[in-house]
């Protein structure tokens, strides 16, 4: 389990991602981030995220008709988030680069 | 409240009588909780909207509020609150003088009635409203109580009451309210001071203008 205080810094920019790929709406991107294995994360935990998120111009939202049920709120990525996504995954690749090499630097020392 | 809130209040009050009692009545605490927070009218009845659907979303999964929202109801509204930009200190100033000319008109209708009220009972006619020293003095007092206990109740809407506190809430609400109107009673009857007579037009004008004043920033700040 990711412990929630990483997970913090990393959820926005994985919900731009996932909302990337298709317009989405909040039950099925908390579906979407429990398949990539980021653990199940409420909606609860998505919705003030996501409000920030749209409050910030990132992503744009739409009441639709939903098959069955309620209207649902989907979510839609916008351009000055889709540079916001860019920055994220140039960030975290830094991030990620960072840590393999803290990581095979501590390997290495063990041995 | 301008009409474009006015209009989302009332198709969010229709959407809430579809959802189950249980959800009802969670729904309401977030709500108090939230009309006691800083952030718009509009912008409560826009995040109530939000969470409706979701839970009528989880109805229609068979799942309950703590399981679409997550357990703690209270962290979930400060971080709702906390995603809206920060008003501004001019922002800040316009909602307080929104909310003090609605406040000031709400009083001066009531000290209307009130003397209207007077004239009819003493048989007399009604030219002009004047008020004491005591009236006003009162007047705050009755406001600033009605603003603490709004906040006291939103402040609290998630902590359980305890059956074992019932009783001594019940004698200290008592207390305070016999201290409150003793206050009252007091004023108005030692602090008989004149300070202002308003003619009955211009009483009526002052609050068209005043509420015409709040209504008007109510707009601009949506």
């Amino acid at each position: 389990m990711i412990p929630s205080q990483m997970l913090k810094g990393t959820l926005e920019g994985s919900i731009l991602a996932i909302i990337s790929v298709q317009d989405s709406y909040g039950y099925e991107i908390s579906r979407q981030l429990e398949k990539f294995g980021f653990g199940n994360i409420s909606e609860g935990t998505i919705y003030p995220l996501l409000l920030r998120l749209e409050k910030n111009g990132l992503i744009l939202a739409a009441y639709r008709e939903s098959g069955k049920g309620p209207k649902r709120k989907y979510y839609q990525l916008s351009d000055p988030g889709k540079n916001e996504l860019k920055q994220f995954f140039d960030s975290f690749e830094e991030l990620d680069k960072a840590v393999h090499r803290l990581l095979k630097y501590l390997g290495e020392d063990n041995q | 409240m301008n009409s474009k809130t006015k209009k989302l209040l009332h198709e969010n009050n229709e959407f809430e009588k579809n959802l189950n009692d249980m959800n009802k009545k969670s729904l309401t605490d977030i709500v108090v909780y939230l009309r006691g927070c800083n952030i718009s009218e509009y912008h409560q009845e826009e995040v109530r909207k939000d969470i409706m659907q979701m839970v009528a979303d989880g109805e229609a999964r068979n799942e309950n509020m703590k399981s679409v929202i997550g357990d703690d109801f209270k962290q979930f509204c400060d971080e709702i609150v906390n995603a809206f930009p920060p008003r501004s200190k001019k922002e800040k100033i316009l909602v307080a003088f929104s909310e003090a000319c609605s406040l000031s008109s709400l009083m001066l209708g009531i000290w209307l009635a009130g003397g209207i009220l007077e004239a009819v009972l003493k048989k007399t006619t009604f030219s002009a409203l004047f008020l004491t020293l005591g009236d006003v003095i009162n007047g705050l007092l009755i406001v600033t109580i009605a603003i603490g206990v709004v906040n006291f109740v939103c402040k609290t809407s998630f902590k359980p009451v305890k059956k074992s506190n019932r009783i001594k809430s019940f004698l200290v609400t008592w207390v305070v309210l016999f201290l409150i109107f003793a206050s009252i009673f007091l004023i108005s009857h030692f602090l008989t001071f004149n300070l202002v007579s308003i003619p009955t037009i211009g009483v009526i004008l002052l609050i068209v203008g005043l509420l015409a004043v709040s209504r008007f920033i109510d707009n601009v700040m949506i």
